[in-house]
């Protein structure tokens, strides 16, 4: 396994979002398993070697929603940018230091749609949308990184990343 | 020598005694050498069998067990075969029960061209409120066609494709459409707001409008047909100091578990009067 099968299954992941995990409600959102694939293989790998995975999670992304093309691939790829920077001077070892990169790059992400989608003339109702969506979004994705991080440890366990970079 | 002589008096005596057995059988009397024999031979037969049967029993054991075997697999086979197809049969039925009530719909307004769409997927973020259905512009679909169920208005068509499109909900706070209280006609705009709900705006502070009210579509802008089901108010926010009124309401239908809606291809009257 290399950082380039990620690519399909992020791609496979946007699906699986749109069909299946849309319907997992947890305070009136659904997790994001996109953007946490994204991030977990930044952690993992760091920036460069992802960024085919974050494209092809991106791309699918705006493939499927109803916002303008280009929204999903521009924030996701922000957002892990933003992570790659901060995982640099971060603890590391902290076991805590996946929840709290998923907990920031929820709210950030969330952050740059609502600004994209006012930008493209889209309404925004800033106060309501903060609290009934982004939140429970960033609750959601906290909620269901560990899962997703056990999942991911026992299937990268055969290769070191130290074989992929 | 003698040994010779021992086998042919054998031979002749078994000989002489099958022929004596023959004639004896055809004269029709109870045969004695037959008896004789039997008689002999019935005790041995019977311990025989008595010391066959556990084994018998043991070698038809294991042959049973290799055919319950089979018939295990082949019963459970035909188990799953049926819970799928009493799946299947489950899915079909509601889907017939939805169709037929589309199909009802469609009748009680002729002048209403409808085009059932099956939803196969939902917009991945939240802050958005989609809807990817399976028919495009190959099945006469355009952008701005109201979407519906038979129950209540959905949403409209924002984007095509040849084989699919995508609808966006009343719910998403982007959709804006022209309402009305069906009890007291006041007239407003409903929009969506975030979790699945919707708000009333731009009610004049003159007009009534209470809790339990029902929210029809208004026709007005000719976007969407007259008198369709939005939803019915759930409370009203009012104040001296605002012009308009504001009431939260309820949709109508379920929209985060629709699986089947029909796009309007076209809709004469309703519209066309108000504008």
């Amino acid at each position: 396994m290399n950082v380039y099968a990620m690519a399909p299954l992020i791609a496979f992941s946007a699906l699986v979002q749109s069909t299946v995990t849309s319907h997992v409600r947890i305070w009136g959102a659904s997790p994001d398993l996109v953007l946490m694939l994204a991030v977990a293989c930044v952690l993992r790998w760091g920036l460069r070697p992802s960024v085919p995975v974050i494209l092809a999670g991106g791309v699918t992304i705006d493939v499927l929603t109803g916002a303008p093309f280009g929204t999903a691939t521009l924030c996701v790829t922000a957002v892990c940018v933003l992570v790659s920077v901060v995982d640099s001077y971060a603890p590391r070892e902290a076991t805590f230091w996946p929840l709290a990169a998923i907990a920031s790059a929820t709210l950030v992400y969330q952050v740059f749609w609502m600004v994209i989608l006012e930008m493209s003339g889209r309404t925004v109702l800033w106060g309501p949308m903060f609290v009934r969506e982004v939140l429970p979004a960033v609750l959601c994705n906290v909620l269901a990184m560990p899962i997703l991080l056990l999942i991911l440890r026992l299937w990268w366990r055969r290769v070191p990343a130290e074989a992929v970079i | 020598m003698k040994s010779k002589h021992g086998w042919g008096i054998a031979v002749v005596l078994i000989l002489a005694l099958i022929l004596a057995w023959l004639v004896l059988d055809e004269t029709g009397r109870p045969n004695p050498i037959r008896n004789a024999v039997s008689f002999v031979v019935s005790p041995m037969q019977f311990a025989l069998e008595r010391l066959a049967r556990p084994v018998r029993q043991a070698t038809s054991g294991i042959g049973d067990w290799f055919r319950l075997r089979a018939d295990n697999d082949a019963l459970r086979e035909e188990n799953e075969r049926l819970r799928n197809q009493i799946v299947l049969l489950e899915e079909a039925r509601l889907e017939n029960e939805t169709l037929r009530r589309q199909l009802d719909f469609k009748s009680a307004v002729p002048e209403m061209t409808m085009l059932p769409a099956e939803v196969v997927g939902r917009d991945p973020n939240t802050l958005l409120q989609y809807l990817l259905i399976d028919r495009g512009s190959a099945d006469g679909i355009a952008v701005s066609m109201p979407v519906l169920t038979d129950q209540a208005l959905v949403g409209r068509i924002s984007e095509v494709s040849t084989h699919s499109s995508k609808v966006m909900l009343i719910t998403d706070p982007s959709s804006s459409v022209s309402c009305l209280i069906q009890r007291t006609r006041a007239t407003g705009s409903v929009q969506g707001y975030p979790d699945n709900d919707l708000v009333m705006r731009y009610i004049p502070q003159g007009d009534t409008v209470a809790a339990g009210d029902v929210v029809l579509t208004s026709g007005l802008g000719g976007n969407f047909p007259k008198r369709l089901l939005v939803g019915q108010v759930l409370r009203v926010e009012t104040s001296d100091v605002e012009v308009f009124q504001l009431a939260h309401v309820e949709p109508a239908v379920n929209l985060a578990d629709l699986e089947m809606v029909m796009v309007l291809l076209e809709f004469g009257a309703g519209a066309e009067e108000d504008q």
